[in-house]
């Protein structure tokens, strides 16, 4: 039997960590293809229901990333972000699921770097819980 | 033994007009009928109405004559307040048992004259007016009424035993008038003390109450404050503006001596019957011992003025000053009047018999409280004794605290037991800081400079009972003291003083009081009559009113030379048995006697203001509401109606009776109620002033109606200009009622040009569902409704009704299904078309006929019998049968006449 | 089930078109274009596309406020719910409040065995038992407070004051750490299969617990075990609202409370109102505690005005128009605090006095407490 892929759902910012991931792969870093991005224009704009719907479409983490406090493009995003993540990691937490599931990061446009090292940390954490607990709701795919 | 041939008679339920219709189609082919109807007149559901579809007939105008013909037809006979009660046969022979309920006034007597009305303190919602207006225990249903025969609404037996009524020497009708007090009804209530009693407002002041003492109530918590919402009544009502009474001359005149209580009342009742009346008063103002024995703190005298003045308006002449025997004598009075009454009361006082009575300074009580009546003032010393312990000495010792002696102390040879003065007087001496000096009496007086200056007084100690029943005081020798004073009033009883009589030869006991005959009150001189203190001695205002009524009532018979009436024995007071108190405790939760509140006894003393407070009206509501009597529903058995109903058709102890006849065939048009739509709780209805139902918009409409026809809304008695009608209220609804009514889109649209009819222009909407204008012309009605009557048609059964706080105008939330919006209507009156229901389940359940899922008679073929029910030989019309307006009901009517006719001809 | 059985079902078919339903719907007091009788029409002319794709099938409150009044016995709510059935089948949803967090939440919860950390709220100051005869079901009140932290909204207080009542009632019940959604929003919104996992989870969580009698303080939990869970699967206890369990006990145990001085008026929830005839029970608590005067609103009882939004589904300006409707109603009686016994009516009457900036209303704060809390406050200690 084939060794368990985690599939990670990643909320980038268009300003920051999305350019991050951009300049990992122009820098050929090299990081794990079980990440999947969806870039947004900020990660302030992360609702829970974002977070939660990529757990329902067979998601078995995610990750939310954006600017640092200082340098975001909007000012507050990352604020809005922490504030956001907290009401969510709390939901998860309620809900059962493995806080490791979910993480919040700052990445700015030029750590590449980190983004890869992000990425492979959580693979290797998520290889060892397994797959998430949740069935595929019938039509989701991710 | 019954009555009636069965195969030529006919039994019709219900009088209403399907069934007046049916007897009368049934008399007419020569047929025996006897038409039963529940309630005091027939007429039924018609008669309420102010206009009848589709003509806009005045209902009563075509009902009427209808109503008439039933009656007076040889061949109906009516059987009103009536139910059948059992029906036993079968077709061309049922035997029914009719129970007639008795009405407590002899129809046969009874000739509807309304009098008893009048006086009935009983006031009820009135049923024909749907609970608009009021109407009394005994009632005639409206005033068109056939028969127009009263009955008395008597429910529940009384329970109290009206002691006050037998207690109270004039009758006073007690548990009526504290009934209409109860009612919010004041002026009605001092018009009733009035009628036995021509001095309300002095009695409720000063009556010692003898009611009070054996009020059933009392039996239970504590009795009823009869006195103080007496003066209630008198002080809610403009005595002045009071209306005077016609009075028929009679061109008879007669002379009153004495402007006492038993003048004042003689004059009033004499007066009434149309005689001349005269009353001689030698003081200067009239009123006798009120005016002057009574000090202004108890009964101020702008109030007897007030009463007094009443009596003059009703024809009494008073010459005051003027004194009989020296201004004029017995014997010329005599000459001019037919009749002499005297009423001079008991003014003289009584002397101690001590050594220095003749003293400056020593005063007799009567003639001190006369001297302070008069003219407002009189000397007293700082240091003031009163002697004597009956209700004078209190008034004189209060009096002369309130003229400022600074030490005012009452002088009392017996014990506080003995002392006549009522307890309440007496408290009310202690609290003024009066002192009482008990076994303790006068033995001489010292002057000193020609006044007054020490008494001389001597202890007592009780001894055996004397003559009078009390203990005898007895001097305890050696125990005399000598205590300084300035003003002594003795007070010690007074006497009438009788000697001007003695001209005319009238007889005197040897008392000096006049005798007479106790029944006739007449003297041993003809045309002469007494009453009063004079007769009596020294007594009670109203023992002296009773004395001048029943001396009224003798000299009017002696004037009509009428043997004298035989005064009916005297009732004793009775007193609820132990069972009884027991059962009232249970029934009515304990209640303590509302107080009147009093003056500050630091002020009051200050002047001679009156002591006691009145009543606000809510108190005396919440006093007069403790009368037993008042607490249950209906009559409360006053006997009011039966002293005013002059063909003496008063039967209290009728009983309901029964009747048998034998009839060929039944016919059951028992009619309509109305839905109660209340639980329609989104309309509103009991809550919303202005949300009222269809029936009660025809009482607010018609003539007869509580608003004599002039359509105003309930709120504020505006006329409205903009009403809404909502259809279908409890009718085809799954909830209440599945069927329609048959009616409603039609009457409301009469209803609506009714209200244009009143005050044109006014604007109405009709909220309906479907029209069912199914009828010839009914369609033209409609559109000439529209065209002619500002009348507007909304396809929409609303769903809520609301209320504007400022102007309490409904508003009706709807949904135009026309534009499927939903919108909001104000207005500013709503009228709920109600569904009506059959009332005919008794009925059924007596003559054994079904009954369908909603009530209606149930027809087995509807088709070629539809007016015969389940049970042979027995028909149905009318709303009973099923929903439908009055034409059809009168058609119907007269099928079911048709068919009754046929089957007692032989047919099937 | 299709659009025929649905007419059928709900007796649609009888429907006289008069629109009283209409004039009674709350939302069609503020939103004039809406109308249950249009609804019915398109139903009854056999517009079925029309229907389930209509934005507005997924406004209805389900209040049951027509359906009480209608002259017809139209079963409005069910023909809204099974219609809805229809457009859910066909990916309609209406318009999630809060993003579809709650609906994911319910989802994922549906869709999993994993243990839920339901209780760490919980301390020690109350006594549970496993081996109870009697449970008190928690419901979805864990998620709403991280979901409602900005109104704010204590939901896990009303199962506080809960225990605290059923405590000082000297019963220790069951709290079931596996409890889940009791699938009321799934069912409502059309969502059965949602529906019937939770519906058959919970059952067999508490077939397998052996309780006798489970307690609810939320009306929409109880009305879903009581009146829907019977059609789905077989549940072999008793189910109350803390309220009846409160009046019953006032009853049987002679229950005293100690005062407290309190001006309330009470808001009747739909559920425990309208649905399941339940108006009495906390009127006779409130009567009961010493120093408590109830000062009712002008809608009451069967005439009770819903809170505005239910699902969590097309709660727009309507429904906020509602809630302020009520509020407002709610102070004109002068009341200091305005008493209901359901957690959501609690969280949408808070949620519209946050006034977020937009333009200034009519004033509307008021305390809002729920029935349990009260209660709790009452028995003191």
């Amino acid at each position: 039997m084939a060794e368990f892929e985690p599939q990670i759902i990643a909320f980038c910012c268009n300003w920051c960590t999305y350019a991050a991931a951009d300049l990992a792969g122009t820098s050929r870093v090299h990081y794990p293809p079980n990440v999947k991005i969806v870039r947004v224009m900020c990660s302030g704009m992360v609702n829970p229901i974002y977070v939660l719907k990529a757990f329902e479409s067979g998601a078995d983490g995610v990750l939310v990333a954006g600017c640092n406090l200082v340098d975001c493009y909007y000012l507050d995003g990352p604020v809005k972000c922490d504030a956001m993540f907290a009401i969510l990691k709390k939901l998860v937490h309620i809900l059962g699921l493995e806080d490791e599931r979910l993480r919040r990061e700052m990445i700015s446009a030029s750590e590449g770097v980190v983004f890869a090292r992000v990425v492979e940390e959580m693979v290797e954490g998520l290889k060892k819980l397994g797959p998430a607990p949740f069935k595929v709701k019938k039509g989701a795919v991710v | 033994m019954s009555r009636g041939n069965g195969h030529k008679s006919v039994l019709v339920i219900g009088g209403g007009i399907a069934g007046i219709q049916a007897s009368l189609d049934l008399a007419n082919m020569g047929l025996q009928v006897y038409l039963v109807e529940k309630s005091p007149s027939i007429g039924g559901r018609m008669a309420q109405l102010d206009k009848t579809f589709p003509t806009n007939d005045c209902a009563m105008c075509i009902l009427a004559p209808k109503m008439i013909e039933a009656s007076s037809h040889a061949n109906i006979e009516l059987y009103t307040y009536s139910e059948a009660e059992e029906v036993s046969g079968e077709v061309g022979n049922f035997r029914v048992k009719i129970r007639k309920r008795s009405p407590f006034v002899d129809w046969s007597k009874c000739t509807g004259c309304g009098l008893c009305e009048e006086g009935c303190p009983v006031i009820l919602p009135n049923e024909f007016d749907q609970g608009l207006g009021k109407r009394k225990a005994i009632f005639v249903l409206f005033p068109q009424a056939v028969p127009k025969k009263y009955v008395i609404d008597k429910r529940e037996e009384r329970p109290c035993k009206a002691a006050c009524k037998d207690a109270c020497p004039a009758h006073t009708n007690v548990l009526g008038y504290i009934k209409l007090i109860a009612e919010g009804e004041f002026e009605e209530a001092y018009k009733l003390i009035r009628d036995t009693n021509p001095l309300p407002a002095v009695c409720g002041r000063i009556c010692y109450a003898p009611c009070e003492e054996v009020c059933n109530r009392g039996q239970l918590d504590e009795p009823m404050a009869i006195r103080d919402l007496k003066r209630f009544a008198a002080d809610h009502v403009n005595i002045e503006e009071l209306e005077l009474p016609t009075i028929t001359k009679t061109g008879k005149k007669v002379a009153i001596v004495g402007s006492g209580p038993a003048g004042l009342a003689a004059a009033n009742d004499l007066a009434i019957k149309g005689y001349g009346v005269t009353v001689f008063e030698a003081l200067p103002e009239p009123g006798g011992m009120l005016r002057v024995g009574i000090p202004e703190y108890r009964l101020p005298k702008e109030v007897l003025r007030k009463e007094i003045g009443y009596i003059q308006k009703l024809g009494v002449e008073i010459r005051t000053g003027v004194r009989v025997g020296k201004d004029i004598t017995l014997e010329e009075i005599r000459k001019e009047y037919g009749a002499i009454f005297i009423g001079t009361g008991a003014h003289g006082g009584m002397r101690l018999g001590v050594e220095g009575e003749d003293l400056s300074g020593v005063m007799e009580g009567i003639s001190f409280l006369r001297v302070v009546n008069l003219r407002g003032k009189a000397e007293v010393g700082k240091r003031t004794a009163v002697i004597g312990g009956g209700n004078t000495a209190v008034d004189c010792a209060r009096t002369a605290k309130r003229l400022g002696a600074e030490e005012v102390r009452i002088v009392y040879r017996r014990s506080r037991a003995e002392m006549p003065a009522s307890a309440e007087e007496v408290a009310a001496v202690e609290e003024e800081g009066i002192g009482i000096e008990l076994l303790t009496t006068p033995t001489r007086f010292f002057s000193e400079n020609g006044r007054l200056a020490r008494m001389e007084c001597i202890r007592m100690k009780l001894g055996e009972p004397d003559a009078s029943g009390r203990p005898r005081p007895i001097p305890i020798e050696g125990s005399e003291f000598t205590t300084p004073v300035d003003t002594v009033i003795a007070a010690l009883g007074q006497v009438p003083e009788t000697e001007f009589v003695t001209e005319l030869g009238i007889s005197l006991s040897p008392r000096g009081t006049i005798g007479i005959d106790p029944k006739t009150r007449a003297t041993n001189i003809e045309g002469v009559f007494a009453g009063g203190d004079v007769v009596t001695g020294p007594a009670f205002v109203i023992d002296a009113i009773a004395a001048g009524q029943k001396a009224a009532r003798s000299i009017d018979c002696y004037l009509k030379r009428e043997p004298v009436a035989v005064e009916e024995e005297e009732r004793v007071p009775e007193k609820l048995s132990e069972e009884e108190v027991a059962d009232r405790q249970k029934r009515y939760p304990s209640q303590k006697r509302v107080k009147m509140r009093e003056e500050p006894t630091q002020e009051r003393v200050k002047d001679f203001r009156e002591v006691s407070l009145a009543y606000t009206p809510e108190e005396a509501i919440e006093e007069a509401s403790r009368c037993l009597a008042g607490l249950i529903e209906g009559c409360i058995e006053c006997h009011e109606c039966e002293k005013r109903c002059e063909a003496k058709a008063l039967v209290y102890t009728m009983q309901d009776e029964h009747v048998e006849v034998d009839v060929g065939a039944i016919i059951l048009a028992t009619g309509l109620d109305l839905y109660d739509v209340s639980p329609l709780t989104e309309y509103g209805y009991g809550k919303i002033k202005n949300v009222i139902t269809a029936l009660e918009y025809e009482r607010l409409t018609a003539a007869s109606g509580p608003t004599f026809g002039e359509l105003r809304r309930p709120s504020d008695e505006k006329i409205p200009e903009n009403i809404a009608f909502i259809q279908c209220v409890g009718s085809r609804d799954f909830r209440h009622k599945t069927y329609c009514s048959a009616v409603c889109c039609m009457h409301a649209t009469k209803e609506a040009m009714l209200a244009y009819e009143h005050h044109p222009g006014t604007k109405s909407t009709i909220f309906y569902i479907d029209m069912r204008a199914v009828g010839k012309g009914f369609q033209e009605y409609i559109a000439r409704a529209q065209e002619e009557y500002n009348v507007t048609y909304i396809r929409s059964r609303p769903g809520k009704i609301e209320v504007t706080p400022e102007n309490d105008n409904p508003i009706i939330w709807y949904e135009d299904t026309t534009t499927s919006e939903t919108k909001k209507f104000e207005t500013e009156l709503v009228i709920l078309c109600q569904a009506m229901i059959p009332r005919n389940e008794e009925a059924a359940k007596i003559l054994g006929v079904s009954l369908d899922d909603c009530g209606f008679v149930e027809i087995p073929d509807k088709i070629f019998h539809p007016l015969d029910t389940a049970r042979s030989g027995i028909f149905a019309c009318g709303y009973a049968h099923s929903p439908r307006d009055i034409p059809d009901s009168v058609t119907q009517a007269s099928g079911a006449a048709a068919r009754v006719a046929e089957v007692l001809a032989g047919g099937s | 089930m299709n659009l025929y059985e649905i007419i059928q079902d709900t007796k649609t078919h009888y429907c006289l078109e008069c629109g009283k339903c209409s004039s009674i719907c709350p939302i069609s007091r503020y939103d004039p274009q809406y109308s249950p009788r249009v609804m019915i029409e398109d139903a009854l002319f056999g517009f079925e596309e029309e229907l389930i794709h209509n934005h507005k099938l997924f406004s209805c409150l389900t209040c049951y406020a027509c359906q009480l009044k209608c002259p017809s016995d139209v079963d409005y709510p069910l023909f809204i719910r099974k219609t809805r059935e229809l457009a859910a089948a066909a990916g309609e949803h209406g318009d999630y409040a809060h993003s579809g967090t709650l609906q994911s939440l319910v989802g994922l919860m549906a869709r999993s065995s994993i243990k839920q950390r339901r209780f760490e709220w919980f301390s020690n100051s109350y006594r549970t038992s496993e081996s109870s005869d009697v449970m008190l079901f928690i419901g979805c009140s864990p998620y709403f407070e991280p979901v409602f932290e900005d109104i704010p909204v204590r939901t896990l207080d009303i199962a506080e004051a809960s225990l605290k009542i059923l405590n000082s009632l000297g019963i220790e019940p069951l709290v079931h750490p596996d409890e889940k959604c009791c699938g009321h929003d799934a069912l409502w919104l059309g969502d059965m299969e949602t529906f019937r996992i939770l519906a058959e989870h919970n059952a067999a969580i508490i077939k397998e617990s052996g309780v006798k009698k489970l307690i609810f303080f939320c009306p929409e939990g109880y009305r879903t075990f009581k009146l829907d869970y019977p059609n789905y699967v077989k549940l072999d206890c008793e189910v109350m609202h803390i309220s009846e369990f409160l009046a019953q006990r006032l009853e049987t145990e002679g229950l005293r409370f100690n005062e407290v001085k309190k001006k309330v008026t009470y808001q009747d929830p739909c559920r425990l109102g309208r649905h399941l005839g339940i108006y009495d029970a906390p009127r006779k608590v409130l009567a009961s505690i010493p120093g408590i005067e109830l000062v009712e609103m002008e809608h009451i009882r069967e005439d009770s005005i819903c809170c505005g939004t239910s699902c969590f589904t097309n709660c727009d300006s309507y429904s906020k128009q509602i809630r302020v409707g009520r509020l407002v109603e709610a102070k004109a009686t002068g009341a200091e605090t305005l008493i209901t016994s359901c957690p959501k009516c609690q969280t949408h009457f808070k949620c519209a006095m946050v006034a977020r900036g937009e333009e200034k209303g009519p004033e509307v704060e008021i305390e809002v407490m729920d029935l349990a809390n009260l209660v709790a406050n009452a028995i003191g200690g």
